[in-house]
């Protein structure tokens, strides 16, 4: 279907109430990506005076379609189709100057840094939305500068993005998206991919930024509660609770799948076994430099362990030093009470579920596992029945959190004893953390030894049996309360 | 101009013709004298001042080499033994395949280096825009894919560790190797390249003009097409 004739029928909406010259005002009676499937139903947005609007929601409620249908890219570049309207700063998205316009009213900062950046150098990423909008060289060039300097990314700013940090990639992400000062800033989950202290950075900047109208899509909202003037709450593409912030309920939104309330300290009912894992003087190395040092980490079985840590500090390249995929820059790693019996030692699952994969059905991943260690998957078939559901789909077509699912899968497939997780509670939201949290305390119950590298305070509260912080270049051990408490700080 | 210099580095678009034309040239080319001229020509200057920054390439180049040499192996193993691994005779029909086709694959890759080692993606989609009318949507995507050649790197690395991790072997050999490594690889720049092309839209791409300029001379750009000439010259002469 043509966008025309999508939005043909819209002259049929002239009672639907909301069409004001408001800041932001839109409304889908319906909308979706495929015709006759709907995503959105009757859903409203309205910010008539600049108010900041929390859209919140567990995954797959329709957060993210509402950020395309609300910016016109749902009808023009993804072939889908709106039954409604919306309106920035007064101006039909939907029609050719509404959308010729929107661009220079509108920053967006999206969940992944590299989904979003185009560019090598953080410089020619901020230059590129200046000349996209037609900005005279030289103006473009002042403003670029000034706001790289203000981001504190003058210094790098002929540096290839790749070796920019999480935080920085972050903050070139906030830099180019309000480089031309724009009146309406969209965020879709933007804490997604960074850690409580570059939440703090983030929070700081919307708290200072001179633009009054923004949309914070996040299913995390105890990280913008303070912040925000309105919360709306989708359900399966419908709007299910709209709250003034000083009416909202932490309990109802937590009962709607949002993350609302600071998590508390809870005893994560996991008995230790024998040591498994220790560590004597022992280095991580990025590339040359060493990066961490350690001042002796041990696991046992039945143990979760949590790496906590700012961005870069470590933790991932820690895993896969123990995992064996890097060299230590010195010490040693002693494997303890692994026999030889046939159980691989160590296992890491990455952060980005998709590295795993090898084949094009989900069937054909679990066979390759089963035909290289002998075990038979039909035990998590029964257990999972969307995986058994999903057996001839690719796994690349599975949801985020099903994707997390299939690779721990796919590591216990392996046997091993000590089970090494990236950050894998990214992108989940309460609902499926909670699930999440419970199946990592099921492996831990079986004597695996689980070592998970985290930026949720969730997994220390809820599912850990110890913290080691990465910090200042050293692994330290701390006690959960203060793990919890350095995380909870960081971002307020 | 008075005070004005030549500029010595080629412009994008020159770079990108002499890519093209070398391009074609490497597939008409058939003397293996010919093929060996193009790669030492596009080859050297290349990997030397590109495999460092783009080892991603310099790899690709590679494992098509091996490809080749393992799909001689199958189908064009004929002639004169000219060497054993172990119990298999490798023939002259093979090695003459693989040293014709991995000529053609260090000089694409010698000239893809040539190009993304001197540019930067937003000089490319300017010049590309600018000099030689592209689309806008064609030169953007040109220019994307040098974000995503580095971001593949990446990719590619930690791609490789977890199929060691899952028992793989290390070196790819069979189409399902490849297939292996190709998916998750391809699964996940399809999945930045909608998402930045959204980004883009949002960035006001759509309302991006471009300066048409006039040709810009450059000492860069007599080099390439001496070196051009040369390479011309030799495929015609056999």
């Amino acid at each position: 279907m043509r966008a025309e004739e999508n939005l043909a029928w819209r002259s049929d909406l002239a009672g639907v109430p909301g069409m004001t010259k408001a800041k932001v005002d839109f409304y889908a009676l319906e909308a979706g990506y495929k015709e006759g499937k709907t995503v959105l139903r009757d859903v409203k947005l309205s910010s008539r005076r600049g108010e900041r609007i929390l859209l919140a929601g567990a995954s797959g409620s329709g957060k993210t379609t509402v950020f395309l249908a609300l910016t016109g890219v749902l009808v023009r570049l993804l072939g889908g189709w709106l039954k409604g309207y919306s309106h920035v700063m007064g101006l039909d998205v939907y029609t050719d100057e509404g959308s010729r316009v929107l661009p220079s009213l509108l920053g967006i900062v999206l969940q992944d840094p590299d989904k979003q950046l185009s560019m090598i150098t953080p410089y020619d990423e901020v230059m590129f939305t200046l000349e996209n909008l037609g900005y005279p060289e030289e103006e473009a060039r002042k403003r670029a500068i000034s706001i790289l300097e203000k981001f504190g990314l003058k210094e790098k700013m002929m540096m290839d993005s790749a070796v920019l940090s999480g935080g920085e990639k972050r903050r070139l992400t906030l830099a180019a998206s309000i480089v031309h000062d724009p009146k309406l800033l969209l965020l879709d989950e933007p804490t997604a991919s960074i850690d409580p202290w570059m939440t703090r950075t983030l929070r700081e900047f919307l708290r200072e930024t001179q633009i009054e109208t923004s949309i914070i899509i996040e299913h995390k909202a105890r990280f913008f509660l303070d912040l925000v003037d309105e919360v709306v709450v989708l359900r399966d593409g419908k709007v299910v609770g709209r709250w003034l912030v000083e009416e909202v309920d932490p309990a109802l939104l937590e009962e709607l799948g949002v993350d609302a309330r600071a998590p508390r300290l809870r005893d994560p009912g996991l008995s230790r076994g024998e040591l498994l894992l220790s560590t004597d003087g022992l280095c991580v190395r990025r590339g040359d430099a060493v990066i961490l040092e350690d001042e002796g980490l041990e696991l046992y079985e039945g143990e979760i362990v949590a790496i906590i840590g700012p961005n870069g500090s470590g933790k991932t390249s820690l895993l896969k030093t123990i995992a064996g995929m890097y060299k230590p820059g010195c010490g040693k790693i002693q494997l303890e009470n692994i026999d030889g019996s046939g159980r691989r030692s160590t296992f890491y699952v990455p952060q980005l579920p998709d590295y795993m994969f090898m084949f094009n059905t989900v069937r054909r991943e679990l066979q390759y596992t089963s035909s290289k260690t002998g075990y038979d998957p039909g035990v998590f078939l029964e257990k999972y029945r969307w995986l058994a559901d999903s057996l001839d789909t690719a796994p690349y077509r599975l949801s985020h959190g099903q994707r997390r699912w299939l690779t721990i899968i796919i590591s216990l497939l392996y046997k091993p004893r000590i089970l090494l997780l990236d950050e894998p509670t990214t992108g989940l939201d309460l609902l499926l953390y909670r699930d999440l949290c419970g199946f990592i305390k099921e492996i831990a119950q079986e004597g695996i030894g689980v070592i998970v590298a985290t930026h949720d305070s969730r997994i220390v509260a809820d599912c850990s049996s110890r913290v080691y912080y990465a910090g200042g270049g050293m692994l330290r051990e701390i006690s959960r309360s203060e793990a919890l408490e350095m995380m909870e700080n960081a971002w307020l | 101009m008075p005070g004005s210099s030549i500029r010595l580095r080629p412009t994008p678009a020159q770079l990108f013709i002499y890519g093209i034309i070398v391009t074609l040239l490497v597939f008409i080319a058939d003397s293996r004298d010919a093929l060996l001229a193009m790669a030492l020509i596009n080859g050297v200057p290349g990997f030397i001042l590109g495999a460092r920054r783009y080892p991603f390439l310099t790899l690709l180049v590679v494992i098509g080499i091996w490809g080749t040499f393992l799909n001689a192996l199958l189908l064009v193993n004929t002639g004169e033994a000219v060497f054993a691994i172990g119990p298999l005779i490798v023939r002259e029909g093979a090695v003459d395949a693989t040293i014709i086709i991995g000529l053609r694959f260090i000089t694409l890759g010698g000239v893809s280096l040539l190009y993304v080692s001197q540019i930067t993606p937003r000089e490319s989609l300017k010049s590309l825009e600018a000099e030689l009318g592209l689309p806008k949507g064609i030169a953007f995507t040109i220019a994307f894919a040098l974000r995503l050649l580095k971001l593949g790197e990446q990719d590619i690395r930690e791609i490789l560790q977890m199929r060691r991790q899952r028992g793989a072997r290390r070196i790819l050999v069979t189409p399902g190797d490849y297939e292996s490594l190709m998916m998750p690889l391809l699964s996940l720049m399809l999945e930045r390249a909608r998402w930045v092309g959204i980004a883009a839209e949002l960035r006001g791409f759509a309302l991006r003009e471009s300066k048409r300029r006039t040709f810009i001379p450059t000492l860069g750009l007599l080099v390439l097409i001496l070196a051009l000439c040369v390479q011309a010259y030799l495929i015609l002469s056999g």
